[in-house]
């Protein structure tokens, strides 16, 4: 509260001093969400209601100043805590050289394997700092220093509400411009709770010190990368220590019409046996403010979005093969491919009871044996434009999953393996109407030692833009799966968008929503179906 | 009032502020620098001296941005002998970045893409979603904004550099 006054009155102060001058150039975008309707869980309907409303306030001032700050109204939220009052606020300074900003803060070192923060509102992930972040840049290097405090609230897990106090600093080498050599060093003291306050399980501290190392080589057609991250950890309450590291690189080649791009991941952070791995609260574990690269696909067909896998940042080794080629100028091809496993098996001894790990000599790889808990990707996509703005996109993806029951002496595996055609067709019949079709289908298989399911999963929308205002959208999904959540086979929406000038999107939407794992950045979380009445109103002004 | 909770709270810093703010230059029009994905460093007043600028936020996982890029493309070819130009702000995720070079070369997007993997551009600009568009004029200000991508869009936009461009000349 103190914070947020001093920074109110060295913001007025600013604000008063040039309000005749008119040298101020504010900003504001606002985002008003509000939801009545239901979540589902099997047979358990449980009303909810939210009303968010945010709004982002940038006040530019001359002499490169810049202020601003975030009014939250969330009351009754949508997922994690109510909120009113000011969530977010800064002062910054930045010139050609100098970077300078208190208050609120996201940053980004190298690729993020020691530092990555980061915001998302529709996960409720955030791990700003509030802290001050300083950074330098000349022509042969970039410095930066920052200090602050992270708090991260987890809406899914209520237990994990972590403070982290945090200190770093990275200095990049640029001797020559296709030529980076970088490092960086965070220090940080954190507090990570085990239980909820009713349980009475004592947090515990942590110390933890995260030095980074990297290379980028950048080449007119040629790219390479390498990270090297090293964490260690000291668990204080338990007189414990503990080390783990992680590795990145990327290699691109840029040709006429075409680019590929090969990234590896080996992220050894905390490897544990089956019991530390699945304990999601110890404090060994890679510290939520360090996000490195999935070396996945992101996608946006809706059922690819659905992950079967989730990326295991402490224990994960994988490839990537990305690659892009046009036929010619209206028609691109992308094909993508992932593969990734668990460094080393961990094998049950004959008490039932203990583990013993096997060691493998190869473990920079990934390894396709079922006690790898191996998942693959195979992903196609054709695009071809037939008129500026008339496109059609076809695309093939085959993913499939091994989860070892590491617990059971008889190795008994359950592999899904999901089989998606997604189909997309843009037309614009003129200036005042363009219509989208959407088709995707999904053959799921789920085997189960001798005990094999199958299902599928179908998804069709369709949207009507007119007036390049108006956006009319129904959406239809299926399934024959006889598990879902939501005990439902099938789900209905719709939806209205409203574009008023150029800065506001109005959106209402009526219908069922399925729901369900949603990963982005790497991050998890589960989003419970709901059925119900949604509007939103974006504004930009 | 201000002045007497000014002083009791932090007058050392109000005071440093002051005399910071005395010797600083003024500077009106908002410019920023930013790396593209040759690593080249570039700055926006760069582009605006020479003609209006179209700075694009845009992600490869987001579909209306490609498609966006697309008509953006055949604008920048059309009017950049004129003076304009596009600067394209990636915002896709550090696990991503190696990819958007494959990408802008397979599309013989011949005008500069810049990374922004934290948003920090974005943010700075205000941007709550993309693909998010302004229009610079040749004195550094915004004209124009556009959120999101509907087919047909490009129409109103080709306009309005239409409009700059013969202002200009």
């Amino acid at each position: 509260v103190i914070l947020n006054k001093i920074f109110f009155l060295i913001a007025m102060f600013f604000i008063n001093q040039n309000i005749f001058a008119q040298s101020i150039v504010p900003s504001v975008s606002n985002l008003l969400r509000y939801g009545d309707g239901d979540r589902i869980f099997g047979n358990i309907k449980v009303e909810q209601k939210y009303f968010e409303n945010l709004t982002d306030v940038r006040i530019s001032l001359p002499q490169s100043l810049l202020v601003g700050f975030r009014l939250l109204y969330d009351d009754p939220p949508e997922t994690g805590e109510s909120f009113r009052g000011i969530s977010r606020r800064f002062i910054e300074y930045n010139s050609d050289d100098l970077y300078l900003r208190a208050g609120n803060s996201s940053i980004l070192y190298s690729r993020g394997l020691a530092l990555n923060l980061f915001e998302n509102r529709g996960l409720a992930y955030d791990t700003w700092l509030d802290g001050v972040i300083l950074k330098y840049n000349s022509e042969f290097y970039k410095a930066s220093i920052l200090g602050g405090r992270i708090d991260l609230r987890d809406s899914v897990n209520v237990v994990r509400n972590e403070t982290y106090k945090i200190r770093g600093w990275n200095l990049e080498l640029a001797p020559f411009n296709e030529i980076a050599i970088g490092a960086a060093y965070i220090y940080t003291e954190g507090i990570i709770p085990q239980g909820d306050e009713v349980s009475g399980i004592p947090s515990k501290n942590i110390k933890a010190e995260i030095p980074e190392l990297y290379l980028d080589i950048n080449l007119s057609n040629f790219s390479f990368y390498l990270d090297w991250s090293r964490k260690w950890t000291n668990v204080i309450s338990d007189r414990m220590t503990s080390t783990g590291w992680g590795l990145y690189s990327s290699v691109s080649y840029l040709g006429e019409g075409f680019g590929v791009t090969f990234d590896y991941k080996n992220y050894s952070f905390d490897i544990l046996n089956p019991y530390g791995r699945y304990d999601f609260s110890r404090a060994t574990r890679m510290l939520p403010f360090q996000n490195p690269p999935i070396v996945q696909k992101e996608h946006s067909y809706t059922l690819l979005t659905r992950p079967l896998h989730e990326v295991n940042f402490n224990d994960e080794v994988g490839l990537q093969l990305d690659a892009f080629y046009s036929l010619n100028e209206n028609t691109t091809l992308n094909f993508n491919t992932s593969f990734s496993s668990i460094h080393s098996r961990y094998q049950l001894n004959e008490d039932g009871f203990t583990f013993s790990k096997i060691e493998r000599n190869d473990d920079f790889i990934p390894f396709f044996k079922k006690e790898f808990f191996p998942y693959y990707e195979i992903f196609l996509e054709g695009e071809h434009y037939y008129n500026l703005s008339s496109a059609v996109r076809l695309a093939i993806a085959l993913r499939e999953k091994t989860f070892f029951n590491e617990f059971s002496l008889n190795k008994s595996s359950t592999v899904t393996s999901s089989f998606i055609i997604p189909l997309q067709i843009q037309h614009l019949f003129s200036e005042n109407y363009t219509i989208t079709f959407q088709t995707e289908h999904e053959w799921v298989n789920e085997k189960f030692e001798i005990d094999e399911k199958k299902f599928f999963n179908h998804l069709i929308t369709l949207t009507n833009s007119f007036f390049l205002r108006l956006t009319a959208t129904l959406r239809f999904e299926y399934t024959t799966s006889e598990i879902d959540v939501s005990d439902r086979k099938n789900w209905v929406s719709g939806e209205l968008g409203y574009r008023l000038g150029q800065s506001h999107v109005i959106t209402a939407s009526y219908g069922q929503e399925r729901g369900g794992l949603i990963c982005s950045n790497g991050v998890c979380k589960y989003i419970q179906p709901f059925e119900g009445f949604r509007l939103s109103i974006l504004s930009q002004i | 009032m201000e002045v007497v909770m000014l002083k009791s709270i932090w007058p050392k810093k109000v005071f440093i502020f002051l005399i910071a703010q005395s010797f600083l230059a003024a500077q009106d029009k908002a410019d920023f620098s930013i790396q593209t994905t040759d690593n080249k460093e570039i700055k926006l007043s760069e582009l605006y001296n020479k003609g209006p600028v179209l700075v694009n936020f845009w992600a490869l996982w987001c579909e209306p941005c490609k498609a966006e890029m697309k008509v953006l493309k055949n604008l920048y070819e059309k009017y950049q002998e004129k003076g304009f130009t596009i600067l394209g702000i990636n915002e896709d995720s550090p696990k991503s970045v190696s990819k958007v070079r494959a990408y802008v070369s397979s599309q013989k997007i011949n005008f500069p893409v810049a990374l922004d993997p934290n948003s920090q551009y974005l943010q700075k600009f205000n941007g709550q979603s993309i693909p998010y568009s302004l229009l610079v004029d040749r004195n550094g200000e915004i004209v124009y904004k556009s959120v999101g991508y509907l087919p047909g869009d490009e129409i109103k936009l080709e306009k309005e550099i239409q409009k700059l461009l013969s202002a200009t000349q």
